[in-house]
């Protein structure tokens, strides 16, 4: 049996209703990430988040992005995050107040920030193909290790500075951080 | 020789000023008033003599004077390209006569302060004072440019000053200090006009050098009106010679020593006004409608001061006054054109109001301080060298032939009535009958009748030291003498050939050349009438006040006085110096001082609000501004982020959607 | 019904709007909350939406091809790097000042 080219009811594609679900759940869970009173299950909704934008990688075309944002940001960043608000939670229950005093400021301008970028893009008439492109992962790797060589190397050092400043900032000892 | 002996003249006073201001307290500490006194004292004397040895030969035009003067330069001033000033001395007659009456008077009053200040702790002062005042005075007289001249005017103003304020512990003695060296500057403004409109037309401030372009440029080429010179001019005389509205000062510089009131409020610095416009009458004779002006104050002065001199009971105040309405006379007479008669009166005023002054320094030093003449009377056998010298002084201001007074005021009535001046003549006559009259008066309440003498002070009463009397009787030998050396012949008298050159150019620009006297005609008549006046006024104040041993009617003089509402008032009037002290008060201190306080309340709020406020606003924007620093990461980044918005926002309005 | 919907992830637009989107939410955590921790997850989320905006474009422009793909991965080894830091001095300013809350660091307030 084939699918319909486009949803029955709906009128539009599969594709589609795939986009928006996920486009769905990465908004609602960056929207719960801002809003979420305990910092613990902020952390949760933030791995969510991640997880339906590797979706939106792969439906944009981009497999291996798509799999190093799993492995990176919800394997290693943020079990990174949960540590870090393990080691620094307070003995008495979470703070009452969740927002600074700016937050109504901050959520106008963070809304204005949002409308001049969608009113930007919608004005902008984009030299675009008709469909998606597939990267491919040949080419990729080709790309990668042949044409940015060098951006590869001082990355793998940039990750290797960033471990060494990690581990001395937070060590425990007297004197030794700032 | 001259040019040796004429800077000496000035010189040696203020030599001897540095010297007593430098040394005399230690001094008179360590050896006596004597051992302070002694330099300025001898300074003086000396000054004395060189002055006699330069006047003979400069009175008689003799070389090296001549006709014109002699004029001296010692060294340039201010040189200042256009602008550049000399010291430098002109001695003619004028200077001449001025000199005599200066160093002369200086002289005996520097002796009559050796017996004065024979008990006063701050002697040295006194001295050191007098010396500058000499200097200054000299100085001014001398003077062969405008500048100095000023110079030598603001000092002696400063002098008297610092003499009236002698004794500063006193308040009504500082209080007088200051109000002459007030009144005395609002005549220097006028004064210091004149000189710059003098440079203004002239460019040069050589008196002699800036009076001759002053009279030959025609009208339309001055910038400054001669008439407008020579009023600013006036008003300076007007301020230091007291003349009416200027007059207050006077008055009160009584309570200054004695000695000081003769020298300077009677015989010196109140004769520079007097100077000053005969220096400046060619300037005077060009502009005549001022004539006309200086006339009329000056014999309204005369009648003003003579009234008030009616009623006061302060000797020295009524020899104010009447220093006052005799001043009035010589400005009266400079403004007729009698130049001559002025400068006579001038020198005739200077020795029996000298006279006056001193004696009744004597007298007050006689009663032990009292100055109230209702508290004196009956001391002519007590006191007697005193008296005698006050009598001769006193006949002699009312105009009795033949002393002084009789022909230097005569010469003024006789030049006003031919001259066309009837009115200056009758007010003029009027005033030499209240002249002797209330003269009288004070010699009768001094010295006559029966005794009101304090009684504790009765017993104390005897005859001055030699110091004090000397003067006065050197002073009465010229009292008397004067007149007749100077005024005879009558229509060509000595002094009127002295100073003929010095003013024989605007008389004859005013009146043409003068008539012949006529002893036996227009002038014999004139000389009656004004002896009748002066006879009339002794006669009325003999039979009121008494003389010798004859007591007055103080009866009938409280009669007269308050016979009818019109005398009453007037009577008031004269008491109150005709209220001229409460109207200036009015005028200035209260109504002046209100606009004061405005002006301060407009500095005070706006003008210190407005920069006051300019501070506050910034104080208040930065601690406004000074929120934004919270310190804390959250609310810069909040800033940035609105910036970022902003520059997006306004890239899209204005340059418009992208395409 | 939706049929206006029709074809919208063929479209750049959507993508870049949700990136946006995605950014401003960001923005907002990271300027209202008060633990710090949030704040560095927020960031986490701006940059995952410029990621977002560069793959887009390589799904939509030939001539990115795959270095779209390539930037991404560097980007996302630099925000890794950057969570390590930022958390490592969170915790260091933790123990000095006991309190994982921003409004309460303020030594540099006057």
């Amino acid at each position: 049996m084939t699918l319909p080219e486009t949803i029955p009811l709906l009128g539009f594609r599969w594709e589609d209703l795939l986009f928006m679900t996920l486009a769905a759940v990465m908004v609602g869970s960056a929207l719960l990430v801002v809003t979420m009173k305990d910092i613990i299950r902020c952390g949760l909704a933030m791995i969510i988040a991640f997880s339906a934008l590797a979706g939106l990688y792969v439906l944009a075309g981009a497999p291996v992005v798509a799999g190093a944002q799993v492995l990176v940001y919800i394997g290693a960043i943020s079990v990174l995050v949960l540590f870090a608000i393990m080691l620094t939670q307070t003995k008495d229950a979470p703070a009452s107040l969740v927002f600074q005093t700016q937050a109504f400021p901050a959520a106008i301008a963070a809304a204005v920030l949002a409308l001049l970028i969608a009113v930007t893009v919608a004005a902008t008439d984009w030299p675009t193909a008709g469909a998606r492109i597939l990267t491919d992962t040949t080419q990729l790797a080709q790309t990668l290790f042949a044409d940015y060589t060098l951006p590869f190397e001082v990355v793998s050092v940039l990750l290797l500075a960033a471990v060494i400043g990690g581990v001395y900032l937070a060590k425990r000892e007297p004197g030794g951080s700032d | 020789m001259y040019e040796t002996l004429i800077p000496l003249i000035p010189l040696l006073p203020i030599l001897g000023f540095a010297f007593s201001a430098l040394f005399g307290r230690r001094l008179q500490a360590k050896w006596g008033r004597a051992a302070a006194e002694i330099v300025p004292v001898g300074i003086v004397v000396v000054v004395w003599v060189i002055a006699m040895i330069v006047v003979v030969p400069a009175l008689q035009h003799a070389e090296p004077f001549g006709e014109t003067g002699l004029d001296m330069k010692l060294w340039t001033w201010i040189p200042a390209g256009n602008f550049t000033v000399d010291v430098g001395f002109h001695v003619d007659a004028l200077t001449a006569a001025l000199l005599i009456v200066v160093t002369t008077i200086g002289m005996l009053v520097h002796i009559y302060s050796i017996g004065y200040m024979a008990h006063d702790a701050g002697a040295w002062r006194f001295f050191a004072y007098l010396n500058l005042f000499m200097f200054s005075m000299l100085l001014l007289v001398l003077a062969d440019n405008w500048l100095l001249v000023f110079a030598g005017w603001e000092l002696v103003g400063l002098c008297s000053y610092l003499l009236i304020g002698f004794w500063y512990q006193k308040r009504p003695a500082a209080l007088a200090a200051k109000k002459a060296f007030i009144v005395n500057r609002v005549g220097d403004v006028g004064f210091a006009l004149g000189i710059m409109a003098i440079w203004v037309n002239t460019g040069t401030l050589n008196i002699q050098a800036s009076l001759a372009k002053l009279i030959e440029t025609p009208a339309a080429g001055l910038v400054i009106p001669l008439s407008i010179i020579a009023l600013l001019v006036f008003a300076g005389a007007m301020g230091k010679s007291a003349q009416f509205p200027l007059h207050v000062w006077l008055p009160d510089a009584m309570e200054g020593p004695t000695p000081v009131s003769a020298l300077i409020h009677a015989a010196t610095m109140v004769n520079a006004g007097v100077y000053l416009v005969a220096r400046a009458n060619p300037l005077f004779a060009h502009a005549q409608e001022v004539m006309v002006v200086v006339a009329a104050i000056g014999i309204f002065t005369a009648i003003l001061a003579a009234s008030i001199a009616f009623t006061q009971t302060d000797i020295k105040r009524v020899l104010a006054y009447s220093t006052l309405s005799q001043l009035g006379y010589m400005f009266a007479a400079l403004g007729v054109g009698a130049y001559v008669a002025a400068i006579f009166h001038l020198m005739a005023h200077g020795f029996f109001k000298g006279l006056l002054f001193l004696g009744s320094g004597s007298v007050i030093h006689a009663v032990d301080g009292e100055q109230n003449m209702n508290r004196m009377g009956g001391l002519w056998r007590k006191i007697p060298i005193t008296h005698w010298t006050m009598l001769i002084g006193a006949i002699a201001i009312a105009g009795i032939p033949p002393l002084a007074g009789f022909f230097s005021k005569d010469e003024i009535l006789g030049e006003a009535f031919k001259n066309g001046f009837i009115w200056v003549w009758a007010i003029g006559l009027v005033v030499a009958v209240m002249t002797a009259f209330y003269m009288w008066r004070l010699m009768g309440k001094t010295f006559y009748g029966e005794s009101h003498v304090d009684p504790h002070v009765a017993p104390k009463i005897r005859e001055s030291a030699w110091s004090m009397t000397l003067p006065l009787i050197l002073l009465a030998i010229p009292s008397v003498l004067i007149g007749m050396f100077l005024g005879l012949p009558f229509g060509d008298s000595r002094i009127s050939q002295w100073l003929e050159p010095v003013f024989k150019a605007s008389e004859e620009h005013l009146y043409g050349s003068p008539a012949e006297f006529q002893l036996f005609g227009i002038d014999g008549v004139l000389i009656l009438i004004s002896v009748a006046a002066a006879t009339l006024g002794l006669v009325v104040g003999i039979w009121l006040f008494g003389a010798f041993r004859a007591r007055g009617r103080q009866a009938t003089v409280d009669g007269i006085a308050a016979s009818g509402p019109a005398t009453r008032f007037l009577y008031r009037a004269s008491l109150n110096k005709w209220w001229f002290d409460e109207l200036n008060d009015l005028l200035f201190i209260r109504i002046g001082g209100r606009v004061a306080a405005s002006l301060w309340w407009f500095d005070r709020t706006i003008v210190d609000g407005a920069v006051n406020g300019v501070g506050g606003l910034t104080r208040g924007a930065g601690g406004g501004l000074r929120r934004i620093q919270t310190g804390r990461v959250q609310n810069y980044a909040l800033g940035i982020a609105i910036g970022l918005i902003v520059m997006v926002g306004s890239f899209l309005l204005i340059v418009g959607q992208p395409r | 019904m939706f049929s206006f919907l029709n074809g919208i992830s063929q479209s750049l637009d959507a993508y870049l709007v949700l990136a946006g989107l995605l950014f401003a939410i960001g923005t907002f955590g990271f300027l209202a909350r008060r633990n710090a921790i949030s704040m560095l997850m927020s960031i986490e989320l701006m940059l995952n939406a410029a990621n977002l905006a560069i793959i887009s474009f390589g799904a939509f422009s030939t001539s990115l091809g795959a270095s779209a793909s390539v930037i991404a991965l560097i980007v996302i080894a630099a925000a890794a790097a950057e969570a390590t830091i930022g958390l490592a001095i969170v915790i260091a300013i933790y123990r000095n000042k006991k309190t994982p809350l921003v409004d309460e660091y303020d030594a540099m307030r006057q």
